[in-house]
C-alpha cells in the first residue's frame, strides 16, 4: 500500500510543488494549509510522514508537531520540515521537539525526494 | 549532460578506437602479438568504463563482450582465429557508428550490432559456463583497482532519537551496504530497570568501515543525525584486511569508553606501512594500465583553429620583423642593430616552434591504410602485405588531411590494378602474396612519400591505346614513357574498362594530381612491366613559412627556397656554353641555366656583376641567373591572385622587409616548362 504523506503549508503554490514531487515518488498525500485542519487530518488518516512548514498562520509549526508527537500513533513518526534558516539555534530546538529531518527552502525537487524516500523506508 | 564533456568524450573514445583497430590488424600481421592482446583487452576495458559513464550503452555492451573475448585470449583460454579477428574489426566500425550518431543506429545496423553480440557471445559461450568465476575475479579485481579507505564512525546519539522518528538500525544497514563494516555497541549508559524510558536512545556505537566511498556518502547516511556523529577517515588503505589491525581493534574496544578517533589512528599508523608495501607489489602488476593514462596527461590537445590563428599571427610577426630589420640596416644604428638581431632570432625560434607544433607524424594515418589494405585484398581475394617505413615522418596537420584521400586512393590502385591474383603471380614465378610498400622520408624542406606495388607494373601500349580512343592524344603523337605515364593523371582517363567499385570511388588520378598539385607538391610514375608500380609524392613540410634566399633581377624581387641551393658564384666564376642549350661550366660540371632576365622579360638596366645561383632539385644541379643577391629571407607565403593561375613556377608571394613583394620560385616547375 502507498505510503501516506501529509503536507502542511499555508502557501498554495508550496504545497503544489511538494504535492507534485511527492506523487513522483509514487506516495499518496494530504494537505492542510494549518496546523489546525493538519490536525484534523491526522485524527482521521494514519499518515507515514509529516511535512509541514515552520513558520505558520493559525498553529505554527512548533506547535504543530508538539501536538503531533502527543498522538500515540505519531510518536515515532518522521517528521520533516520546510524552513528558510537552519541556524544551530534552530536545530536544537527542532531537535527537541522531535523534529526528523529539515529541508531548508528553497529546494530542488530532487534533493526533497531523496529526503522522503529515506525518510519512509 | 554537458555537452563538452561529450565532445571530449568522443574524441578520446574515437581515438581509443583508432588505437584498437591499428593493434588489431596488428595481431593479424604478427606472429607474437601477445602484447597487442594486452592492448586490446585494456583498451576495451577503458573504452567500456568511460561509455557508460557517458551514458553510450550500445557502445558499453559491445566492448564488454570484446573485452570477455580477448581477455580469454590472454589467458590462454581461447585461439585468436580469424573470425575473431574479422568481427573485432567489424565491431570497430559499429563503434565508430556509435560514436558518430550518439550511441543510435538505425534498423540495419542495430541489427549487424545485435548479430556481432550473438556471435562474441558464442565465441565466448562455452568458457562463460565453464569458468563462470573469470567474471567474478573480474569485479573482484576491479574493487581492488579502486583504494579502499578506512573510516572510523562514532554514533551517540541523543536519547530523543527514536522520538525523532529515527530508526538507527538504518544507518547500518546502508553502512553495510556501502563495504566491509565491524561495529561495536556501547550499551553501559542504559540506566537501572526502573529508570528506564523505553521510548529513549541510551546505546552508541563504533563503526570501522573499510569502502570505496567517500565521506560524503558516509556522511549523507547520517543526514538525521548529523550532529551526534563523528566521522573520520583512519587510512587510505583497507585496514580491515589486516588480521592484526583487527585483533587490536578488538582489544582496544572491550573497555566501556568508546576509543577515540587518535587512539584509533595510533593503532593504523603502524599497520599502514605494512599494508602500504603490499599494495606496491599490486601497483606494479597494474602498471601497465596506468602507463596508458600517463602518456596521454603529457599531450594536450588543441583545436587546429587555435594553432591557425597562431600562424596567421606569427606570420604577421615575421613580416613586421623582416620591415623592422630592413629599417634597421638603413640606419646603421648599433643599438637598434643589436636589438633587432635579438627579435630576428627569437620570432624566428617562435616560428620555428609554432611550425613544429602543426606537425604530425603520418603514422596518424596507417591505421586507416592497413585497414584499407586489409579489406580490399579480402575484397579481391588477393594477397597482399602491408610494409611501412619512415611514417614517423612529420608533417604540416594541414598537409596530411590533404594527403590522406590521394594515398588512399594510390594504395586501392596498387591493390585493384597492380597486385595480381595469388594463382596468376604463382605463375609468374612470384610470391603468392603480393606487396604493398608506403615509404616516407624527408629530404629538405620537403618529404618524400612513395607507393609502391609488385605487380604486374603499368603496361604503357594500352595506357597509350587508351588515351588515343579517349581522344586525349592523336594516334601519331610520339612520346616518351614519363609522358605516357602523365596520361593517366588527365581528368576522364581510367584503363579500366568497367568501373570497379574499388577503384572508381569517385577519386580518380587526376583528383590526386589535383590535391597534390594544391599542396604545390609534385607526383610522379615509375613502372616496370611485371616489377611493380611506384607512386612517388614531393609535397612540402609545411605551406605557410619557409626560408629563402632573396634574390633581384632589375626591380624585382624573387626569393627561392633555401633547401634547394646549393652555391652562390660570381658571373665570371663559371664558363658559358651556348651551343644547342643553355649550359655553364661550374666545377668540371656542365650545368644547364636560367636566366631569369630573359624569362621575366625584365628590360631595367643591366648589372654586369650578374650573380650565379646553382639550386639541386632532383639530383639535378641547375643554375639560376640573377643580378643581386640580397640574404635570406623568412618568408610568410601569401597567395597569389587567380591572374597567376595559368603558370606553375610562382608558387606564392611574400612581403619583404622593405614592403615591397618577393615572387617565390618554384624552380622544378620553371625549368620543366623551359623544357631544361
Amino acid at each position: 500500500m502507498a505510503k501516506k504523506i501529509l503536507v502542511v503549508d499555508d502557501f498554495e503554490s508550496t504545497r503544489f510543488v511538494i504535492k507534485m514531487t511527492v506523487k513522483r515518488g509514487g506516495y499518496e498525500t494530504y494537505e492542510a494549509e494549518d496546523g489546525i485542519s493538519a490536525l484534523r487530518i491526522l485524527k482521521e488518516t494514519k499518515i507515514d510522514l509529516l511535512i509541514t512548514d515552520f513558520n505558520m498562520p493559525k498553529m505554527n509549526g512548533a506547535e504543530l508537531i508538539t501536538e503531533f508527537r502527543k498522538i500515540p500513533d505519531y510518536e515515532f513518526t518522521p517528521i520533516l520540515i520546510l524552513t528558510t534558516e537552519t541556524s544551530q539555534e534552530l536545530k536544537e530546538k527542532v531537535n527537541k521537539l522531535g523534529v526528523t529531518a529539515w529541508i531548508q527552502k528553497p529546494f530542488k525537487v530532487e534533493n526533497l525526494l531523496g529526503l522522503i524516500k529515506k525518510l519512509l523506508r | 549532460m554537458n555537452n563538452e564533456f561529450i565532445e571530449k568524450y568522443i574524441e578520446d573514445a574515437s581515438e581509443l578506437v583508432d588505437n584498437l583497430e591499428l593493434k588489431l590488424l596488428e595481431i593479424e600481421t604478427s606472429s607474437n602479438s601477445q602484447d597487442s592482446v594486452d592492448e586490446v583487452f585494456r583498451i576495451m576495458h577503458t573504452l567500456k568504463g568511460v561509455s557508460a559513464m557517458y551514458g553510450y550503452f550500445n557502445i558499453e555492451k559491445l566492448t564488454h563482450r570484446l573485452e570477455t573475448v580477448f581477455d580469454y585470449i590472454r589467458e590462454d583460454k581461447l585461439n585468436l582465429d580469424k573470425e575473431i579477428v574479422i568481427n573485432s574489426l567489424k565491431s570497430i566500425d559499429v563503434l565508430k557508428n556509435l560514436l558518430r550518431n550518439s550511441d543510435k543506429l538505425d534498423e540495419s545496423n542495430q541489427k549487424i550490432l545485435n548479430d556481432l553480440l550473438d556471435i562474441l557471445s558464442n565465441i565466448c559461450s562455452d568458457l562463460d559456463t565453464s569458468n563462470s568465476n573469470t567474471e567474478k575475479n573480474e569485479v573482484v579485481v576491479e574493487q581492488n583497482n579502486v583504494s579502499c579507505k578506512t573510516f572510523y564512525i562514532k554514533f551517540v546519539p541523543e536519547s530523543n532519537l527514536f522520538k525523532r522518528g529515527i530508526n538507527p538500525l538504518f544507518f547500518f544497514e546502508d553502512l553495510n551496504n556501502l563495504g566491509k563494516c565491524n561495529t561495536v555497541s556501547y550499551i553501559q549508559n542504559i540506566p537501572k530497570t526502573n529508570n528506564i524510558d523505553i521510548k529513549n536512545c541510551y546505546i552508541s556505537w563504533l563503526c570501522i568501515l573499510s569502502t570505496e566511498k567517500t565521506i560524503n556518502d558516509l556522511e549523507d547516511i547520517f543526514i538525521f543525525a548529523s550532529d551526534e556523529v563523528e566521522i573520520k577517515q583512519l587510512s587510505s588503505n583497507n585496514l580491515l584486511k589486516s588480521s592484526k589491525f583487527i585483533e587490536s581493534i578488538e582489544k582496544q574496544t572491550k573497555t566501556n569508553k568508546i576509543p577515540e578517533f587518535s587512539e584509533i589512528k595510533q593503532i593504523t599508523d603502524n599497520i599502514n606501512i605494512a599494508i602500504d608495501n603490499i599494495s606496491l607489489v599490486k601497483r606494479k602488476k597494474e602498471k601497465k594500465l596506468d602507463k596508458i593514462q600517463i602518456e596521454r596527461v603529457d599531450i594536450i590537445k588543441v583545436k587546429s583553429e587555435k594553432l591557425d590563428i597562431l600562424m596567421n599571427l606569427i606570420g604577421e610577426l615575421v613580416t613586421t620583423k623582416s620591415e623592422l630589420q630592413h629599417y634597421a640596416n638603413l640606419h646603421k644604428d648599433k643599438n637598434i642593430n643589436e636589438l633587432v638581431e635579438k627579435l630576428v632570432m627569437t620570432t624566428n625560434d617562435i616560428s620555428e616552434n609554432v611550425l613544429n607544433i602543426r606537425m604530425i607524424p603520418l603514422t596518424t594515418l596507417q591505421i586507416r591504410f592497413q585497414r584499407l589494405v586489409y579489406d580490399l585484398s579480402r575484397e579481391l581475394n588477393k594477397k597482399v602485405e602491408f610494409v611501412v617505413d619512415g611514417l614517423e615522418t612529420e608533417i604540416d596537420k594541414t598537409i596530411i588531411d590533404k594527403l590522406e584521400g590521394p594515398i588512399m586512393h594510390l594504395i586501392r590502385n596498387c591493390i585493384d590494378h597492380g597486385i595480381e591474383l595469388p594463382d596468376e603471380r604463382l605463375k609468374k614465378n612470384k610470391e603468392e602474396k603480393g606487396i604493398i610498400k608506403l615509404f616516407a622520408y624527408q629530404s629538405g624542406s620537403n618529404i618524400f612519400i612513395q607507393i609502391q606495388d609488385d605487380g604486374k607494373g603499368i603496361d604503357i601500349e594500352s595506357v597509350k591505346n587508351r588515351a588515343i580512343e579517349k581522344r586525349i592524344i592523336n594516334e601519331t603523337k610520339i612520346m616518351s614513357i614519363d609522358e605516357i605515364y602523365d596520361l593517366m593523371f588527365i581528368p576522364g582517363f581510367s584503363t579500366n574498362f568497367t568501373i570497379s567499385t574499388i577503384s572508381g570511388r569517385g577519386v580518380g588520378l587526376d583528383i590526386v594530381k589535383r590535391v597534390i598539385k594544391e599542396l604545390h607538391g609534385e607526383i610522379k610514375v615509375d613502372s616496370e612491366q611485371n616489377l611493380g608500380t611506384s607512386f612517388n609524392l614531393k609535397i612540402p613540410l609545411s605551406l605557410s613559412i619557409i626560408e629563402c634566399l632573396h634574390i633581384m633581377v632589375g626591380n624585382q624581387n624573387f626569393l627561392l627556397p633555401i633547401l634547394s641551393v646549393d652555391n652562390c658564384i660570381n658571373i665570371n666564376e663559371a664558363e658559358f656554353y651556348k651551343s644547342k642549350n643553355n649550359y655553364i661550366k661550374f666545377n668540371k660540371n656542365l650545368i644547364p641555366y636560367i636566366y631569369l632576365r630573359k624569362e621575366f622579360k625584365i628590360e631595367e638596366k643591366f648589372n654586369s656583376k650578374e650573380k650565379i645561383i646553382i639550386v639541386k632539385q632532383f639530383g639535378k644541379k641547375i643554375a639560376i641567373i640573377a643580378d643581386k643577391i640580397i640574404g635570406e629571407h623568412h618568408a610568410v607565403i601569401k597567395s597569389i591572385d587567380s591572374i597567376f593561375l595559368n603558370q606553375n613556377f610562382i608558387i606564392g608571394s611574400s612581403i619583404l622587409g622593405n614592403g615591397k613583394i618577393g615572387l617565390i620560385i618554384d624552380i622544378n616547375n620553371l625549368s620543366s616548362s623551359l623544357n631544361i
